[in-house]
This record gives structure tokens, C-alpha cells and sequence, in this order.
């Protein structure tokens, strides 16, 4: 058997869910001997997945099936079979018609089409748009990609990590709470969620431009291993700061490979995409909020003081209960499981 | 709806003729199993007149069927039966689970494609399939059935549902890869 027929094989166990572990590893070998392969099966696999959800039929069929089943049904006058068929063959013309007119309605003109994806709480996404960037997205996000012959536009809330292919005469622009940052061929982080006050965005490689919806003259030019945060949405922009994560010597940008993912796993902003949930001072009501999207939980406290224990680590592979277990070793609170939700207390109410 | 729903739903129907139980299934049902009676039977109105009838016995006999069946493969294997006699006294000539006419996948020729026509690309060359091959795709891919179930109730041998998907996949990248590295 020929690698190619092995992986169809192998694509189909994976995708109909009958694929073993040994399979999985076999898949995985084969998809790093052919790296070209990687896309077009993530997006069939991405097409497995998105099934087109069937409407409803028509509410009259109903009445006229069970007018048939239950003759003693109490039903205006007595419908035939064929009577019925013709009815709902008429329904069905009137349907098509009035889809028609939504989807002549709502197609956009040109060639822009419009892809949204989003993420669950305890969930993250990795795909590759059309342009052959890649983004990562974060649990509880949102991003709606616009990417035709002339633009690539993104408007994200949530956090994102973009690997974004070069393409100078397609500006790559990404819009999260009135911050826009416009990239050419670089990778680079995005933090925006709702209800967060500023959007931060973290630069690994290239040149971002970042600037507000309200002072699109004033930008910020970040480099390599800068962070900016900015409130889009102030009445006045707050004076921005730019903040250095890590010094890099000279020349050291030139010696990465370009091609290999940069996505710094040693980097609190984009240990993320790696898998790692890293915090650095952080209190625990912020870091709360951070579980609940890492893990899809819903963490509650009962008492205020654990609110404001600060804490720094990292977390891979751990439970949310291991996690809040290893978070018990250097700060004193209690905690209660109750399926989804999770309640925090402090150790001196309870007795 | 899944299957618990599905099994809580039914039995009302069985044991108290809840018709809103009823008509719930149905709501459900009824367009997967038109477009499924559509592959089998070949046409729209005919799949239509299939399923209408299936429901009409499935409230009759619902006394007589009360929990001795799952109900999803029930209704697709009475869809099936009901296609292939349908078939049968209108003496249409159909070429099932031939490959020859399968047409070749065209080579499209779009440098940038959206997830939305990259979607109308796919759905085009499912189909594009072979009727049987079509089917045991939708069934797998759509409503969830494992092999062993798409086999019972298509009456054919799980090795040749595998088959058939295994098809359909090599056919889907083949299209994918058309997209992606369109001949000049």
C-alpha cells in the first residue's frame, strides 16, 4: 500500500472516530513525512466538523401526516393523500423562493466572504486561513476574518496568536476593543477580552503598527519582544507605554528561522499557544477569570481575602483541581467542586 | 438531539400518544431523512412521499414497535426499504455504487479561497459521488451511525461502508489539493 492510500485510510479512521492510539502516532508520522498535508487535512477535517444544521419542515406537514395516522383527529374536512402531497409541495416551493431572496439579500458583493470562529471556555483552536497564515485562538474567543484580493482584516475578542504569511500588497489588520495593529509578514499576540480594560498586543518577530480608533495618527511602532497596552475605548488616550520583555542582542532576530513557529513557550504573553498556562503576579481573582477560560469552569469566591493573593507559575498538563491543589501549597484558601462550578473560600469560615 | 432525548421522546409516544413528543421527533427527522430517502430514491418528491409514509406507520404502529427499537435506525431502515420499493414499481434504472460515473474532480482555479466556497467546493464534490458512496458518507459524517450501523441498515458489509468512506476521503483531498495547487 502506497503512503498516500495509508493516510486516506488513516484520515478516515481519524475523522469517523474509530482511529487508535497507534493510529494516531501512525497519522502523525506520516503528516510529518508529507508537512504539505498537514492543511488539507486540517481543513477537511475542520469541513467534517462544521455539519449544516437542517431546518425544520414547514409546521402544516405535521397536521397533515397525523391527519392521515389518526383519522379521528378532529381535522378540517377530510384530506386526501394526494391532496396532502400537493399541499406540501407547494410549501415547499414557497420556502425555496423566500430562501432565494435572503441568500441574494445577504451574499456580499465581490468576492469577500467571511469566516467566523469561536471558542468555548477550556477550549483553543489552531487553523490556517486562506492566506496561509496561522492563528491560534484562545478559549472564549471570538475572530471574524475578512480576506479578500486587496485586504485581510480580523476583528478579534479574545486572545489570538498570528503567524501571519507576507503578503505586502495585502495589509494584515487586526481590530480588538478600538485598537487596530496592522502587520506585514510577522507573528505576533493579541489579548482583548471582553470586559478586560485595555487590549494588550505582544510582538515575537516583524513590525506591528498599532494605534486607537480615535487617534489613527498616533502609532506605535513595536519590535521584537515588545508589549503595548492600550485602551482603545477612553474618552482620551491614556499615554502609552511600551514594555520590554526580554533584551535581544544584535543580530539575533536574523538568526531564528523564519519558518518555524515562533510562538516563545518561555514568554508569559504566548505561553498559551504551547499548551502552558503561565501567570506572573497575578492576584487570584484575575487568575480566576484566566482558569475559567483555560479550564471552562465557573470559579466563584466566597470570601473576599484569597481575592487578593498574588500569584506567579505555570501550569501544562494539570487538572483544574491539581492546579488549584498546587495553588494550595503556597497560599491558604479551601475550595468546593460542585460539577462545573467552583466555589473559593478562605480557610478561617470554615471550621 | 441525541439519543437519551430521542429514547425519552419515543417513549412517550409508545406509552402516553404524546402527540407534541411526536411532532418533536419529527421536527427532527424529517429533512435528514427526505435528503437521505433522496440519494436512495433519486428524486425529491418521491423522497418526500417516502418519509411522509414512514411517519404515518411509525404513529400507527407505535403501540407494537413500543421499546423494542432504537429509533433512529429504525426509521432509516424503513426509509431505505420504502426507497428501494419505490424503486422497484417504477422500474428506474439506477446505478447504484458505481464508480465509473463519478466524474473527475475539477481542477478549480483559485489562488485565494474562502472557508465558505472552499465549503461549496466540498459539498460539490460529495455530490459528485457515487449514490452509495454519498450515502455512507452523509450517514457517518451527518448523523453519527458507526459502520456497524450504517451496514445494517443500508444491508451491506461494514468492510464495504469502510471502503466507500476511506473513497470518499481520498476524493475530498483530491479536491482540496486542486484548491490548493490549481494547475495552471
Amino acid at each position: 500500500m502506497t503512503d498516500e492510500q495509508r493516510l486516506n485510510e488513516l484520515i478516515t479512521a481519524r475523522l469517523a472516530g474509530t482511529i487508535d492510539a497507534d493510529g494516531m502516532a501512525e497519522l502523525e508520522s506520516l503528516l510529518q513525512l508529507y508537512p504539505e498535508q498537514r492543511a488539507s487535512f486540517s481543513l477537511l477535517h475542520q469541513y467534517w466538523d462544521a455539519v449544516p444544521v437542517t431546518g425544520q419542515p414547514p409546521g402544516d406537514l405535521f397536521r397533515d401526516i397525523m391527519a392521515v395516522a389518526e383519522p379521528a383527529c378532529p381535522s378540517p374536512g377530510k384530506i386526501t393523500k394526494r391532496g396532502m402531497l400537493y399541499r406540501f409541495r407547494w410549501y415547499w416551493g414557497a420556502a425555496a423562493v423566500t430562501l432565494l431572496g435572503l441568500f441574494f439579500l445577504f451574499r456580499p458583493d465581490g468576492s469577500a466572504y467571511e469566516q467566523v470562529v469561536r471558542t468555548a471556555d477550556g477550549e483553543r483552536k489552531t487553523f490556517r486561513l486562506a492566506d496561509a497564515s496561522t492563528v491560534h485562538l484562545n478559549g472564549g474567543s471570538q475572530l471574524r476574518c475578512v480576506l479578500n484580493g486587496s485586504r485581510r482584516e480580523l476583528w478579534l475578542e479574545g486572545e489570538a496568536y498570528f503567524e501571519v504569511a507576507p503578503d505586502p500588497d495585502r495589509p494584515f489588520v487586526v481590530h480588538a476593543s478600538g485598537v487596530n495593529i496592522r502587520a506585514l509578514g510577522t507573528a505576533f499576540n493579541v489579548k482583548a477580552y471582553h470586559g478586560q480594560p485595555s487590549c494588550e498586543t505582544t510582538l515575537l518577530e516583524g513590525a506591528v503598527e498599532v494605534y486607537a480608533d480615535k487617534t489613527p495618527d498616533s502609532r506605535i511602532r513595536l519590535r521584537p519582544y515588545e508589549k503595548v497596552s492600550m485602551d482603545g475605548t477612553a474618552s482620551v488616550a491614556a499615554p502609552v507605554k511600551k514594555i520590554n520583555l526580554k533584551t535581544i542582542g544584535a543580530g539575533a532576530p536574523a538568526a531564528l528561522p523564519v519558518a518555524t513557529p515562533l510562538a516563545d513557550s518561555s514568554l508569559t504573553e504566548t505561553a498559551w499557544v504551547s499548551n502552558r498556562l503561565q501567570f506572573d503576579e497575578m492576584d487570584f481573582e484575575e487568575l480566576a477569570r484566566l482558569l475559567q477560560r483555560w479550564y471552562g469552569v465557573n470559579i466563584t469566591f466566597r470570601d473576599e481575602k484569597p481575592k487578593h493573593y498574588i500569584f506567579s507559575g505555570a501550569f501544562a498538563g494539570e487538572t483544574v483541581t491539581q492546579a488549584l491543589d498546587a495553588l494550595q501549597l503556597t497560599e491558604d484558601f479551601r475550595y468546593e467542586v460542585q460539577g462545573n462550578n467552583i466555589t473559593i473560600f478562605g480557610t478561617s469560615t470554615k471550621k | 438531539m441525541g439519543e437519551a432525548e430521542v429514547n425519552t421522546l419515543w417513549q412517550a409516544v409508545c406509552e402516553a400518544d404524546d402527540q407534541s413528543a411526536f411532532r418533536t421527533l419529527f421536527d427532527g427527522f424529517y429533512l435528514r431523512l427526505v435528503r437521505f430517502a433522496a440519494d436512495l430514491a433519486g428524486t425529491r418528491e418521491a423522497a418526500e412521499e417516502i418519509v411522509s409514509d414512514v411517519f404515518v406507520q411509525l404513529w400507527k404502529n407505535r403501540r407494537q414497535t413500543a421499546g423494542v427499537i432504537r429509533l433512529k435506525t429504525y426509521l432509516y431502515t424503513a426509509v431505505r426499504h420504502r426507497s428501494y420499493n419505490y424503486i422497484r414499481d417504477h422500474q428506474q434504472h439506477r446505478w447504484l455504487g458505481l464508480d465509473s460515473i463519478e466524474e473527475p474532480a475539477e481542477a478549480v482555479q483559485l489562488p485565494s479561497l474562502e472557508w465558505k466556497e472552499l465549503q461549496q467546493q466540498l459539498d460539490k464534490a460529495v455530490d459528485r459521488l457515487s449514490p452509495q458512496c454519498r450515502t455512507v458518507f452523509r450517514m457517518v459524517r451527518e448523523e453519527g451511525f458507526k459502520y456497524k450501523e450504517v451496514a445494517a441498515i443500508l444491508d451491506i458489509s461494514p468492510r464495504t461502508v469502510e471502503t466507500q468512506l476511506v473513497r470518499a476521503v481520498a476524493r475530498l483531498r483530491e479536491t482540496l489539493q486542486a484548491i490548493q495547487h490549481p494547475v495552471r
